[in-house]
């Protein structure tokens, strides 16, 4: 059966009730606070439906509004693939222990990508016989 | 050819070599071995590591040659695999790295070898003149962040300063929040100095900083601006402006030097613009986010192992947001009243 789960390329961890993700493949790294913390850290589960329901239940006076976060929120995490639907067989999941809200706090997912466009350089240069590059003046970059 | 064929093809061209110029350092205690095919080679690397240089002649843990083309008898081989293979990073996602690494930008006529079983290391370079400035500046830094894997340590981006070998902080931040410059100033004001860019994290009880680089870096314009006393200082003086400005530390303040430190904190500064310094407690993630991403851009081999570490020693310490004033004074002001009221130290 498959459960939604945090995706395994992503290195998560909480820190003081929020999470740091890191996409290590590709440098983004996102930082999600709120209730979307107490939302991911009852993963894996089958039925998302369910589990909305029950933290939805937690804030009786402001359902919809909860519910309208949760819905953001899990479409922003399945859109960067943070969230998928997985078949796990035999696999250890990492569990994170977050504290059941006493209040509701709009979940915020930021996303830091500063890190991408410096995977992309790749600058144009000549070798020699050996096939080694030729070092230029202009080809000698700050590092970053 | 695999990866390790080709680890192995390169150590052979050393092993032939019978006047190797050996460099012993100790690092948190464990004692690397560098070989050098030349004087020249071991003149390049040495600033940035000079500190660290040990007469005691000890098992070594792992051990580093370094060869250029005019110095060894046979030319090492460019990698074998296509060009595409590697990233910006120099890092090769489909060659697998478990038991060997490598590290090849392929404009650069330079790469690094390790075999993790053996702790043997490789570095070569087509030519001493086409050595990056910036290797000098942390020389071997790949090969000991592939050391630490199997180590309780850590290589991490930050600056660190110390008020002495018990109270050790690191400063971070994004680019341009003036980590160097505080580093840098905290220093001219009488505290510790163990690095402005890498430092080494030895894990344990308490989490220790290793002043793994005694050289400085800092942007030609910042130079000009807030430490004009140093230009007599520099390293490179013809190429500071097109480079960085770089600097020995502890030849500079040699008072002001510590080999290591407890690390009690993590520092956020950040360019308020306002007058008034001050210190607070923060969020523990904004370090996390201020250290790892660089940290693992600039070395990406066993990444996960690293964001773990990182999480860790991040964990195990506080983060404190620094705004700094536009005032220099009240910025070390606010430090010794932060040491002070929070590590009741005067």
């Amino acid at each position: 059966m498959s459960q939604f789960l945090l995706n395994p390329r992503i290195a998560a961890d909480l820190f003081d009730g929020d999470f740091i993700l890191a996409n290590l493949d590709t440098g983004i790294y996102y930082s999600l606070t709120g209730l979307g913390v107490f939302m991911i850290s009852k993963m894996p589960f089958e039925n998302q439906g369910k589990e909305f329901d029950e933290i939805v239940s937690i804030f009786p006076n402001q359902q919809s509004e909860v519910f309208e976060d949760l819905k953001t929120v899990w479409g922003k995490l399945v859109q960067e693939e943070i969230i998928i639907l997985k078949e796990i067989i035999n696999r250890k999941i990492k569990s994170y222990a977050a504290e059941q809200p006493s209040e509701f706090i709009p979940s915020k997912l930021s996303k830091y990508a500063d890190m991408q466009d410096l995977l992309m350089m790749d600058p144009i240069h000549e070798v020699d016989e050996d096939g080694w590059p030729v070092q230029e003046d202009d080809q000698v970059k700050k590092e970053k | 050819m695999t990866l390790k064929d080709y680890f192995e093809s390169s150590l052979n061209l050393f092993l032939s070599e019978k006047n190797l110029l050996n460099q012993n350092l100790d690092i948190a205690g464990r004692q690397v071995r560098i070989r050098f095919s030349s004087a020249r080679l071991l003149a390049q690397f040495s600033p940035s590591i000079q500190h660290l240089e040990t007469s005691e002649k000890r098992h070594e843990e792992i051990t580093i040659y370094v060869g250029d083309s005019k110095s060894i008898s046979n030319k090492l081989k460019i990698p074998p695999w296509n060009k595409d293979t590697f990233n910006a990073q120099g890092y090769a996602n489909i060659l697998e790295q478990k038991n060997y690494q490598i590290f090849f930008q392929p404009w650069i006529p330079q790469v690094s070898l390790y075999s993790r079983k053996h702790r043997i290391a490789i570095y070569w370079v087509n030519s001493e003149n086409e050595i990056p400035w910036w290797e000098k500046t942390f020389s071997f830094r790949i090969i000991f962040h592939w050391w630490t894997r199997d180590l309780p340590a850590q290589l991490m981006h930050a600056g660190a300063v110390a008020k002495n070998k018990e109270t050790g902080f690191l400063i971070t931040g994004p680019s341009g929040a003036g980590k160097s410059t505080t580093c840098l100033n905290l220093v001219k004001n009488g505290y510790q100095y163990l690095g402005d860019d890498y430092i080494w994290l030895e894990q344990g009880n308490p989490d220790k900083i290793i002043a793994l680089y005694q050289t400085a870096k800092l942007e030609a314009e910042n130079l000009l601006e807030r430490f004009p006393s140093w230009v007599p200082f520099l390293k490179n003086p013809d190429t500071y402006k097109k480079q960085k400005a770089i600097f020995d530390l502890k030849e500079m303040y040699p008072e002001n030097w510590l080999s290591e430190a407890s690390l009690k904190g993590i520092l956020l500064p950040r360019v308020s613009g306002k007058r008034v310094s001050k210190i607070e407690k923060s969020k523990k993630m904004l370090s996390l986010m201020a250290i790892a991403p660089t940290t693992l851009h600039h070395l990406p081999h066993h990444r996960e192992n690293s964001f773990k570490k990182i999480s860790e020693i991040v964990s195990n310490t506080n983060t404190y947001n620094w705004e700094l004033s536009t005032d220099k004074v009240e910025n070390s002001n606010e430090f010794q009243k932060f040491l002070a009221n929070e590590f009741s130290i005067n």
